[in-house]
């Protein structure tokens, strides 16, 4: 963890660069590769960027705008009231994997905490409008993994994303969120209580300075961050231009692992995963195919899941429990099966409920948990 | 000369005389209404006029001074003609008078002289036989509906010259006599019976509680899952009303001139109203010129459903509260003050999401979590707080939905709830209320025992399920009445765990915010 305040003098000048408009990752690193560092920069503006070949001359206005002590106490005055940390592409608590990228972002605030190591990480990627089989699916393997130590990387959107993050959290795991807005902000809105147990259980990180909303152009270059940041990249359902394509295809190109989950080949969102497997990507249908390609050494952590089916259910409650291990089911359908009168049913779907045994979903439906 | 006519009029639900004096005397012909008419009782003049000639008779061409007293209070409506004509009649010699004491009279006049039926005539014949009087002449169309009041003599006249007859003593007036005075009770015919509805056991079981205890309803569902079916068989449900309790809806429904030209008499039926959700507040609570019964109050002791309850108006949704607390509804103008009854069953429906389809297996929602929370929170807190229970219909397949064998019939769950009924009856015999969702929060710690077992259980429903404090009171009072349809003295943990099912709306994947 690096407080604000214990970045040097030389690395406030990345913050102060990155924060520029119109200067992207790729021109902090045509400077580096003229040896100009974001301090000689702020020093020379002037004559050095006139020199560099094709630097755009609004982009180089704009950064002998900002090239004051104002602009600069302000951005740092920011970043402290919204209690961000900072760290930047030279910083030792960078998230080294990053450097793979040819852009690798030079800055990255966060909230909570960065791991130490980044090897045993997967990111999990997919649709925002999942179906209800792949989002469970999608939380069984983040709980799993997570429980076996392995970090879980995802992008705090709808539907996969969250539920991966979820997952993790739930086995009591570290989680790290990159999100297409500056760190600060919460987006989606109805993610304000995951966002806090993100913070609380790993990060909420971006490369976007405060007070950036959520613009679509921002999420494929966030996508990048989640390919490379991770060791393996796991794709459930997507379609086939989606955001998940962007990051499973940044992630092959460095040279990452991608695992795709086999699902109904009819849906819509199966779209991706299937041509990802054609096209020669990992099957994961369980844990272990995970852990044996990217060959870790499994963590047997103690999963309060285990014990769920030394449960003492009683009869009734035991035939509920095996009609619904073939599918989700309505309390009708449970009455109307068993035959037992509806209240009955309603009463232990209730009792069942709170041994964690089942669950509710919309719609009236049941499912085991 | 002077003639004295006794006439009735309402105010709310309550009657009271009006004696309509007619003067004729000499002076340049004109004609003067005094003693707070509106409209409908000044143009009576012209209806008159042509009445009385078309009858044979000859219309004074004299000074006329028409008036109602008491002269402060306001008198509406046409049904002063027939008091009027009459007594220009006797005024002016063409009838006799003897016989004008003791009747009351109201009708509406035609031109041709015919009476035409009047609305509100059971109130006003009701406290007409309180206040003493035995006779009542009035249109015969309206004559089954007075005739439920016992020891009035209802006489029903078709014309003025039947009137003019009757007071001249050429025929002997008939007395009305209800061949069929006491309808039976529990014959009555429902829209919907329970057997119609197939597959959704779950909120049919919740409409039985709801009936069973008293309790508000709220149905969530998406398009197409038989919610309104659901809500129309209610009344079918509900316990039979007593004579008092069919004289109250009778009255309310005579004000609103719903019973005219009707062969039902006495209302036996429980009502079922159905607003449009583009009423306004007025049209649910009552209101007008003339302060007429809203919505709210011809549900009296039957069911008030709104369907599409979020495009309601939230004007219209939050006047509810009130009525719904007290069971009247006092509606104030500047001429007048009405209080109408409005103990009703509230049941309403509404999609869970604004597309219809969160939750549907078959069907893809196209809402985002937030359009769905700003759906379900367009009903304000305080009002989902007066339906004590929210239930979420389940999603049928239409072969499903028609491979069903038929349910239990209504009369059979009637019985039940019934049963349910008398027990609570006999539990708060020393109390002013009758059924468990009348009771508060002090009378609910002493009539609702829970166990050690139960109390536990409950305890952890609300810490994992995170309910909001306010469905703490809503689950023990409709566990309170699952154990009274049991059978059951004590609320068992078996009880509050069925109550839990129907809190639908305190589940997380609505997003509803609770401050």
């Amino acid at each position: 963890m690096c407080p604000m305040n214990d970045i040097d003098a030389a690395e406030r000048y990345w913050v102060w660069l990155s924060s520029i408009d119109g200067v992207f990752a790729k021109w902090f690193y045509i400077l580096q590769s003229f040896y100009i560092e974001p301090q000689k920069v702020w020093e020379h503006a002037g004559d050095i960027l006139s020199d560099i070949p094709r630097f755009p001359p609004q982009v180089a206005g704009a950064v002998l705008k900002a090239r004051n002590d104002g602009y600069m106490n302000i951005l740092f005055d920011s970043i402290e009231k919204k209690g961000l940390n900072v760290t930047t592409a030279v910083s030792a608590d960078y998230p080294y994997s990053l450097h793979d990228l040819p852009d690798p972002p030079p800055v990255l605030y966060y909230k909570g905490i960065l791991p130490d190591i980044w090897e045993r990480s997967v990111s999990i990627v997919g649709t925002r409008r999942p179906t209800r089989n792949g989002e469970k699916f999608a939380r069984e393997i983040a709980s799993e993994i997570a429980a076996q130590d392995v970090l879980v990387v995802s992008g705090m959107a709808r539907g996969i994303d969250t539920a991966a993050h979820e997952g993790a959290l739930d086995a009591k795991g570290a989680t790290i969120a990159v999100l297409g807005c500056s760190a600060e902000t919460v987006y989606p809105k109805e993610n304000r209580a995951l966002y806090d147990r993100i913070k609380e259980n790993g990060a909420v990180l971006s490369e976007f300075r405060p007070d950036t909303p959520p613009i679509a152009e921002n999420f494929p270059q966030r996508n990048r961050i989640i390919a490379a940041i991770s060791g393996a990249t796991i794709v459930s359902e997507g379609g086939v231009k989606s955001g998940a394509r962007i990051t499973a295809d940044l992630a092959l190109s460095l040279g990452r692992q991608v695992f795709a989950i086999p699902c109904d080949p009819k849906s819509e969102v199966s779209a991706l995963p299937i041509s990802l497997l054609k096209s020669g990507a990992s099957l994961l249908s369980e844990t272990a195919d995970l852990m044996e390609a990217m060959d870790w050494k499994p963590h047997i952590r103690k999963n309060k899941k285990e014990n769920k089916k030394n449960l003492s259910l009683d009869f009734f409650q035991e035939r509920i429990y095996n009609s619904l291990l073939k599918g989700d089911l309505t309390p009708e359908q449970l009455s109307d099966r068993l035959k037992v009168p509806i209240g009955s049913v309603g009463s232990a779907l209730t009792i069942m409920e709170m041994m964690d045994v089942v669950e509710r979903m919309p719609g009236n439906l049941y499912s085991i948990k | 000369m002077l003639a004295k006519v006794l006439s009735f009029a309402l105010s709310g639900l309550t009657g009271f005389p009006v004696l309509v004096e007619v003067d004729v005397y000499k002076g340049l012909p004109a004609y003067e209404t005094v003693g707070l008419p509106d409209a409908a009782v000044k143009e009576s003049k012209e209806r008159v006029r042509s009445a009385i000639n078309n009858s044979g008779f000859e219309y004074p061409v004299r000074r006329i001074t028409v008036n109602l007293a008491p002269a402060d209070l306001r008198k509406e409506g046409p049904l002063y003609d027939l008091p009027i004509a009459v007594g220009l009649l006797c005024a002016s010699g063409q009838a006799e008078k003897d016989y004008l004491k003791k009747l009351v009279m109201f009708g509406e006049l035609s031109l041709n002289g015919d009476v035409r039926p009047v609305s509100g005539v059971l109130p006003m014949v009701i406290d007409a036989y309180e206040k003493g009087y035995r006779y009542v002449v009035l249109p015969a169309e309206n004559a089954r509906e007075a005739s439920y009041v016992a020891g009035m003599k209802i006489i029903p006249v078709k014309n003025l010259s039947e009137v003019a007859a009757i007071l001249n003593k050429k025929i002997q007036p008939q007395v009305f006599e209800n061949q069929n005075v006491s309808p039976a009770p529990g014959q009555q015919k429902y829209d919907v019976d329970f057997a119609d509805i197939k597959g959704q056991a779950h909120a049919k079981r919740a409409m039985e509680i709801a009936a069973a205890g008293g309790h508000n309803v709220l149905l969530v569902g998406s398009p197409g899952t038989g919610k309104s079916m659901l809500a129309r068989a209610i009344p079918g449900i509900l316990p039979d009303m007593n004579f008092a309790e069919a004289l109250e809806v009778t009255k309310i429904h005579s004000v609103a001139g719903e019973l005219k030209n009707s062969q039902d008499g006495i209302i036996y039926r429980r009502p079922f109203r159905s607003p449009h959700h583009s009423s306004t507040s007025v049209a649910l609570m009552g209101g007008g010129s003339r302060i007429m019964p809203g919505e709210i109050s011809l549900a009296h002791n039957g069911v008030l459903f709104l369907d599409e309850l979020p495009e309601f108006s939230r004007d219209a949704r939050e006047a509810l509260r009130q009525p719904m607390e007290d069971g009247v509804v006092s509606i104030s103008r500047a001429n007048a003050k009405v209080t109408y009854p409005s103990n009703f069953m509230l049941v309403a429906s509404m999609n869970p999401c604004p597309c219809g389809y969160f939750g549907s297996p078959d069907r893809k929602c196209k809402c985002s979590p937030t359009q769905i929370s700003n759906y379900i929170n367009k009903i304000s807190g305080p009002f989902l707080d007066r339906m004590d229970m929210n239930v979420e219909m389940s999603n049928i397949k239409y072969d499903e939905m028609t491979s069903r064998a038929a349910g239990e019939r209504s009369a059979d769950v009637k019985k039940r709830v019934n049963a349910a009924r008398a027990v609570q009856r006999e539990r708060y015999a020393e109390l002013p209320i009758h059924c468990n969702a009348q009771l508060n929060a002090a009378t609910l710690k002493k009539y609702v025992k829970v166990g050690k077992e139960a109390q536990e259980f409950l305890k952890n429903v609300f810490e994992k399920l995170k309910l909001s404090p306010r469905s703490y009171v809503r689950i023990l009072m409709v566990s309170r009445t699952i154990a009274d349809l049991a059978g059951s003295g004590d609320v068992l943990l078996e009880h509050i765990a069925e109550a839990v099912q129907y809190r639908t709306l305190d589940r997380k994947y609505w997003g509803v915010s609770y401050e």
